[in-house]
């Protein structure tokens, strides 16, 4: 027989235990929870919304997504989002990797460039809606793609910069160098030796600014008119005359949501990493 | 996952880099290379950093509002905006309600994130399990989280108060009278950024050093003991980065407050970013917008201050 005090131990270990499962079965129901009844919300009848008590079993039906994309004309929106969030994540890609190598590589503008970088990560964008709303309408560009996907694109870069730094950094000099050595240029031996080995951080990276853009909100809201609106926008647009209309916006989020979702599932190991490195490393 | 180790390498290959670069520049043109590569992103972040500054602080100054604005007949006023920014009641409201909000989000969900990760810490397929569950709200798009909660919380039909109903506990009126629909927005808010903060603290707790542990087992420490004299001093760093991150993200926060509330009940969830939102573009007081926007600039510039300060002594330290 174990001793009294190691007994008291092993009970208290015990309640640690089912204290901790507890909580970790809490956290995974709660976490899908909501997406879980919007999806469901959205395959229910108008009737099924309204009762009281809520029904978790109900004869599903596409009403809502037929009203969506038939009345609603919900295609449109989704198309906007997709080609805003697809030129802005191409673009900051790009533009923000050439800037990232030359600052992890030839240290560029030293230590304070980096640090510029991290301060233009933190500030509220409702202090530039006012500003680039006046900047964008000077220029004759409001209600325009063009013009979401470029203020998408700088809202992108000090992420990406940030990112592909780490990225860069990693990957040892010597292998430029013997690049260099046999007569590359600095270009090419960025392209052919460095680029091939920083895919996995372009993947992460590209996922990541590809669903911050689709997921904007404030800016769209701001910058877009009824034609331009994206997605998310046009999804907290949906009421009716007597109110809101419950099915086609349930529907409305969850074609927003789940693509986002089964993408991020598939990459997940991918973006813990990634979520990590940009929080982590300094 | 290694964090901490990638580093060194990193910054001796920074230091070799630039003599070898520079001395190797047979052509001019591989000397402008890395400045020709930087140039493009940098045009773009200084057109939005310098225009934006200048538009507000210029227009903080200014007696200008939609009617005046096309015309330019707004003139010069010195600080008065400012002034009556300080004489406003909703101000300072949007002040407290912000003060209440990051506080109250970032405390309670660090406090369930570092819960979770201390819980997880030692079992990889456990934690294998977990994660995808922690992606989803990290990824849902934030109007349309707050359009789910919306669903869920309608107070007749809500199926919240239902589950809540069903274990015997009151229903509250999460979006009807104060202080209920702040306590929900923090709820939400915690709801969707506890799997930032439990991902960021894990990838600290999993590279943290194995052999002091294993030495106060050896002295008979217990899990109290070992926690609070090993596991905090050595998670320091990353707690503190975790938690300004977060503080500065929570700052940031409109899309759910805004599509859920509108900042009622009155102005109940109003936070800076929803005050300055509708002093912009409902009441087109422009020049009161510019001033909020300065004084928002200078409160993150300051907690943007602190954190740039202590990741860049962990890097001094590092090299």
């Amino acid at each position: 027989m174990a001793s009294p005090g190691a007994s008291m131990r092993r009970s208290s270990r015990q309640r640690w235990l089912t204290a901790a499962s507890w909580l970790i079965a809490a956290a995974c129901v709660g976490n899908v929870f909501p997406i879980y009844w919007m999806a469901a919300t959205s395959l229910k009848s108008e009737a099924d919304i309204h009762t009281y008590p809520p029904k978790f079993i109900f004869p599903i039906t596409l009403d809502n997504y037929a009203q969506l994309f038939g009345q609603a004309n919900f295609l449109q929106p989704f198309e906007n989002s997709l080609a805003v969030a697809v030129g802005s994540t191409v673009g900051s890609v790009v533009l923000g990797s050439m800037a990232a190598y030359a600052l992890g590589r030839f240290k560029v503008g030293g230590r304070l460039f980096p640090m510029w970088i991290l301060a233009m990560r933190m500030f509220p964008p409702i202090v530039l809606a006012l500003p680039i709303f006046f900047l964008i309408s000077g220029a004759g560009l409001l209600n325009s793609r063009l013009a979401l996907t470029a203020v998408y694109l700088m809202l992108n870069l000090p992420f990406v910069i940030w990112l592909m730094r780490g990225f860069f950094m990693e990957i040892p000099l010597a292998l430029e160098e013997a690049a260099w050595i046999d007569g590359c240029s600095r270009w090419q031996a960025m392209v052919q030796v460095v680029l091939p080995l920083a895919r996995p951080g372009l993947a992460v990276t590209s996922i990541f600014v590809f669903i911050a853009s689709w997921n904007e909100f404030l800016l769209a809201a701001v910058l877009t008119g009824p034609e331009t609106r994206t997605a998310p926008v046009a999804a907290a647009q949906f009421s009716g005359e007597y109110g809101i209309l419950w099915g086609p916006m349930m529907a409305a989020g969850t074609v927003i949501v789940l693509p986002m979702l089964a993408a991020a599932m598939l990459v997940q190991r991918y973006i813990v990493r990634g979520l990590a490195l940009g929080a982590v490393k300094g | 996952m290694n964090v901490r180790e990638a580093h060194p390498p990193v910054a001796e290959a920074g230091r070799a880099a630039r003599p070898r670069a520079w001395a190797r520049g047979r052509w001019s043109g591989e000397r402008l290379f890395p400045y020709v590569m930087v140039a493009p992103a940098t045009l773009i972040l200084l057109l939005f950093t310098i225009y934006p500054t200048l538009f507000n602080l210029n227009a903080s100054l200014r007696d200008v509002t939609v009617y005046n604005f096309t015309s330019g007949a707004h003139r010069f006023i010195g600080t008065r905006n400012y002034e009556a920014l300080g004489r406003s009641a909703e101000f300072w409201g949007a002040t407290g309600a912000t003060l209440l909000y990051v506080v109250a989000s970032v405390g309670f969900g660090f406090l369930i994130a570092f819960g979770l990760a201390l819980a997880l810490q030692h079992t990889p397929g456990l934690r294998a399990l977990v994660s995808p569950f922690l992606l989803v709200p990290l990824m849902a798009t934030p109007a349309v989280v707050a359009l789910a909660w919306n669903q869920m919380l309608v107070s007749e039909l809500g199926v919240v108060n239902y589950l809540l109903g069903l274990v015997g506990l009151p229903a509250p009126p999460w979006l009807g009278t104060a202080p209920w629909p702040l306590v929900t927005v923090v709820l939400i808010d915690v709801w969707q950024h506890v799997p930032f903060m439990f991902f960021v603290l894990l990838a600290g707790l999993t590279v943290l050093p194995d052999e002091p542990f294993e030495a106060a087992a050896i002295d008979g420490a217990g899990t109290w003991d070992s926690f609070r004299y090993l596991t905090l001093p050595l998670l320091q760093p990353v707690i503190l980065v975790t938690l300004i991150f977060r503080t500065m993200n929570a700052f940031t926060s409109f899309d759910v407050i805004y599509v859920l509330t509108g900042g009622a009940p009155g102005t109940g969830t109003e936070i800076l970013n929803l005050f300055l939102y509708r002093k912009a573009f409902k009441g087109f007081e422009f020049g009161q917008a510019g001033a909020v926007a300065v004084a928002m600039v200078l409160i993150t510039g300051l907690i943007g201050l602190v954190l740039i300060r202590l990741m860049s002594r962990e890097d001094a330290e590092r090299d």
